[in-house]
């Protein structure tokens, strides 16, 4: 007879493990891969593939260097590299993807210890790591077209791709676009239902708790509509439902109880609202994931649940601090972050109106040389204004600069002085510009680009926009034609003064 | 009432139709002293004795246990030293018996109060026939008035039906045992608690009390695990057993099944705790039935009549799935409280990976316990935390376990965390 097995109880358990959950995330995601793949063509799933292999790789290779046991069989490192390529651009060079694939595996994933012992999100923060690191490459958002033989987007030539913003910059995409995902965006992200079909099925097959995607959706959609946004759009575009329903809900990172997922959930729903409306990116969901994982422990310490049976000693106080602790803390949090913001807004506002500050006065400089400078005013003695003009300023020799301040990538984003006289524009001058770096920068940086505007004299001309910062570029055309035309209106009133 | 969590498992009762067999006498039993909680007895017999059947063997001046007797006529082979499953030593009595099975004389005991009904109870070497193997007459005896008698029919384990059979074959026997309870220690009320994969066992009680308003029959779900004490106490009447507490402190008293029946059988016949019915099932048995075997048989015995392929084992298990214990050897005997031996011939043991997090055991946990933390801080060697997170309260009952996506050994982590705490 053999050996007996001997080994404590229980001696039999459930037909699951790891490698299953892992596997039935990664069938959830199949949908939108394959929508990624029909919208952006087979350079998707080629960036896809890329993700996966070299995560399994990076994971093998970490844990034969570390000599830990070999975990790349476990199907966490391919999940971990598909949903870093659902978080990436189509036309991102994949060279860049490899360096996603290496932050999220060995610098989030295994430099903490592994599957189960990292703090945060590998996907979300290799997303952000890039998005810092390659700002351009990672919001240069392919248009997508239908896949067909003729009309592809090429595996390694991305120059000739037509390149537009996210709906959730532009707001114009139509909500059945945006449901099937006929949309500009990451891979993972355009197609909303085909992001629902998977998580429901998540849910459906208990993978998944509910309760986090409700509410972070929910959160969400509570926020938009009570500051009256548009609640279906904000919903649909974007990142949120590969969030709310793939990032939000990885075990490690999240907290393990119930009401700790509904606090996570709301959590992230709140950052996201604040970050998409007051924030200077268009897309807070992955900041959201990020800073609600290093809450985690805290949300999973005021959490813990109560042992039927236990007894506590405590009193009445304790008990009420016990059962309100995560409401108190997260609202605590909250509160302080929204005052030290308005206590620095007020600290450092200054009211500058009818002054020509030093900025200004730079600005001018460099139009039109050292001067006395001088801001019209009203017969009142307010600061004279027209439609889209901030102030005019005239020097001693007749010179007129309107100040404009109009919206480009950013809210407000671009702040000019264009000096106009009657031969058309004489210039442009940078007083302060909040477009995202290496994009939107780029309307200042190259300065061929203010160059075009030279002479304008009207609002019908041509001009060649910047790759990558159409809104940037627009922006500044808007800014030019509302100065033009301002020069043109109420030239007699501007002369005169 | 907010039902405590519970897992679904395949219930694989497979011999719920088979009538119990009585397993002809073996030529020879081996009898430990100690087979319930509290004190082992000290033999009364010694070697080249002549014992009859039902015949007194063991017993001890501790409140806190309950006599032996011989399950056999014959001849006592040699009074030996036996280490239990528990790895605790005590005496057995080993008898080579003579196929007489030649009775001892038995008189029903007079019962004419609780305190003779209590010291019949003890006479007849009566305890949890469950599995834990409670004293009965100590159970019979609490300190506070109880209101409610609850008969734990549960039977949530996985492969036995030894207690279903009892209910099906024997069901007077149960409600006598029933009415006794109740008449001498004045509880006006039974809950007959069974899980509802059993509908004719229902049926049978149901059909039974009719006219008896005192005796409710309740269906408890059939989820695991219902016939953990806690649980069937707060399923049936929602009170909670607080820390420290037994169930008398909530007024009830929770009984197993087949040992009420027993007590019943007892003040009819005299005849005390000398066999009982088990399951015999698992992977290696080709002939899975119920058996009612005489306490001491060998384990080895029962599965060769049931016609085991003993080669083939490869796990050993007395008593269920869930919270059975493993045998090192099938030359072990049963005992008063075996009510199931498992033989399996496909075993592999898991493999353990990290923890993922998933919260599985947490939601799995009937008590609401948090394995996954108390692990972290076993690991850690963290008692205090321990404490706040009332490891204590843990009944092995073995969910988190075999919910565990990642196979870790919660339960047993459990255990040996328990131990850490320091007894008041």
């Amino acid at each position: 007879m053999n050996k007996l097995i001997i080994s404590p109880s229980p001696h039999q358990h459930a037909q699951i493990s790891t490698k299953m959950i892992m596997l039935l995330v990664i069938i959830a995601l199949l949908p939108s891969a394959a929508a990624s793949v029909v919208f952006f063509g087979p350079r998707a799933l080629a960036l896809i593939l890329i993700c996966c292999a070299s995560s399994v790789l990076f994971e093998a290779v970490c844990r034969k260097l570390m000599k830990r046991e070999q975990t790349a069989g476990d199907l966490s490192a391919v999940l971990t590299g598909l949903l870093l390529a659902m978080n990436l651009p189509v036309t991102l060079p994949y060279w860049i993807a490899i360096i996603g694939s290496f932050v999220a595996i060995v610098i989030v994933k295994q430099l903490f210890g592994g599957l189960g012992q990292n703090f945060a999100n590998p996907a979300i923060t290799a997303r952000i790591v890039l998005m810092m690191s390659f700002t351009s490459q990672m919001t240069t958002w392919a248009v997508p077209k239908y896949y067909s033989a003729t009309n592809t987007f090429s595996l390694f030539n991305t120059k000739d791709i037509v390149t537009g913003a996210t709906p959730l910059v532009s707001g114009t995409a139509s909500v059945k676009d945006l449901l099937i995902g006929n949309t500009g965006g990451c891979l993972g992200e355009t197609s909303a239902i085909a992001l629902l079909i998977g998580g429901l099925f998540l849910i459906f097959t208990r993978v998944i708790s509910p309760s986090t995607p409700a509410a972070f959706i929910g959160s969400f959609a509570l926020l938009t509509f009570i500051s009256g946004g548009d609640v279906v759009y904000q919903t649909l575009a974007g990142g949120l439902f590969l969030g709310a329903f793939f990032m939000a809900t990885d075990y490690v990172t999240t907290p393990v109880t119930v009401p700790g997922k509904i606090i996570f959930g709301t959590g992230c729903g709140i950052i996201t609202f604040v970050i998409r409306n007051y924030g200077g990116y268009p897309e807070g969901v992955s900041f959201s994931i990020l800073l609600m994982n290093i809450l985690t422990p805290y949300i999973d310490m005021a959490t813990r649940t109560k042992p039927v049976g236990g007894i506590f000693p405590e009193g009445i106080f304790k008990k009420i601090w016990r059962k309100g602790k995560p409401t108190i803390i997260v609202t605590s949090i909250c509160t302080l972050i929204s005052v030290l913001l308005l206590v620095t807004f007020n600290a450092t506002y200054v009211d500058t109106t009818g002054v020509i500050t030093d900025s200004l006065k730079t600005g001018l400089n460099e139009l039109y040389g050292d001067g006395q400078y001088e801001m019209l005013k009203n017969p009142d003695g307010t600061v004279l204004t027209y439609d889209g003009i901030t102030s005019v300023i005239k020097n001693e020799r007749g010179q007129v600069a309107f100040e404009v301040i109009t919206d480009g990538y950013a809210k407000g984003g671009i702040h000019v002085l264009i000096g106009v006289s009657d031969n058309g524009v004489d210039g442009i001058s940078f007083i302060e510009l909040g477009e995202t770096p290496g994009l939107g920068s780029k309307v200042k940086e190259k300065p061929e680009f203010a160059q075009q505007f030279i002479g304008v004299n009207s609002d019908n001309y041509s001009f060649t926009a910047i790759t990558g910062a159409t809104y940037s570029s627009k922006g500044m055309k808007k800014a030019v034609d509302t100065a033009v035309s301002a020069y043109q209106n109420h030239k007699g009133e501007i002369i005169n003064e | 009432m907010k039902r405590l969590n519970s897992i679904k498992i395949n219930h694989a009762k497979g011999t719920a139709e088979c009538a119990a067999v009585p397993f002809p006498v073996p030529s020879y039993v081996k009898i430990p002293m100690s087979m319930n909680m509290g004190a082992p007895c000290i033999p009364l017999v010694k070697k080249g004795d002549t014992v009859l059947v039902g015949q007194k063997i063991g017993d001890t001046d501790a409140f806190f246990s309950a006599p032996v007797h011989s399950s056999v006529s014959g001849t006592v082979r040699d009074v030996s030293d036996y280490r239990l499953v528990s790895g605790i030593v005590c005496k057995a009595v080993e008898i080579d018996t003579d196929a007489e099975q030649t009775m001892a004389e038995f008189t029903p005991p007079v019962i004419n109060d609780k305190d003779s009904f209590l010291k019949a109870v003890r006479e007849s070497g009566a305890c949890g026939l469950g599995g834990a193997g409670f004293p009965t007459h100590i159970k019979l005896n609490p300190k506070t008035e109880i209101d409610t008698l609850i008969i734990n029919a549960a039977e949530c384990e996985p492969y036995i039906t030894s207690d279903y059979r009892q209910m099906l074959e024997r069901p007077e026997n149960v409600l006598g045992g029933i009415r006794l309870i109740m008449k001498y220690l004045s509880i006006p009320k039974t809950i007959l608690a069974i899980e509802n994969n059993k509908p004719a066992a229902i049926e049978e009680f149901r059909k039974l009390t009719e006219n008896d308003p005192s005796v409710e029959v309740f269906a408890l779900p059939s989820r695991y695990p219902q016939g953990a004490e806690k649980v069937i106490i707060h399923s049936t009447t929602g009170r909670v057993v607080m820390e420290g507490q037994l169930p008398s402190d909530q007024k009830v008293i929770v009984m197993n099944v087949s040992t009420a029946a027993f007590i019943y059988k007892y003040t009819e016949t005299g005849m005390p705790l000398i066999r009982r019915r088990l399951t015999v099932e698992g992977s290696a048995v080709r002939k899975p039935q119920n058996v009612i075997a005489p306490v001491g048989t060998l384990i080895s015995d029962i599965l060769k009549f049931c016609d085991t392929d003993m080669e083939s084992i490869k796990k050993l298990i007395t008593g269920g799935p869930m919270m059975g214990t493993c045998l090192i050897t099938p030359e072990t005997p049963v005992t008063k409280t075996s009510n199931s031996i498992l033989a399996l011939s496909e075993y592999k043991e898991p493999v353990t990976s990290a923890c993922i997090r998933c919260g599985s055991c947490i939601r799995a946990c009937p008590l609401k316990l948090m394995p996954t933390e108390m692990e972290k801080s076993y690991k850690r060697r963290d008692v205090e935390a321990l404490c706040r997170l009332k490891v204590t309260l843990c009944m092995n009952c073995g969910s988190c376990t075999y919910v565990c996506p990642a196979n870790r050994r919660l339960a047993e982590t459990n255990q040996l965390a328990k131990a850490l705490i320091p007894r008041k």
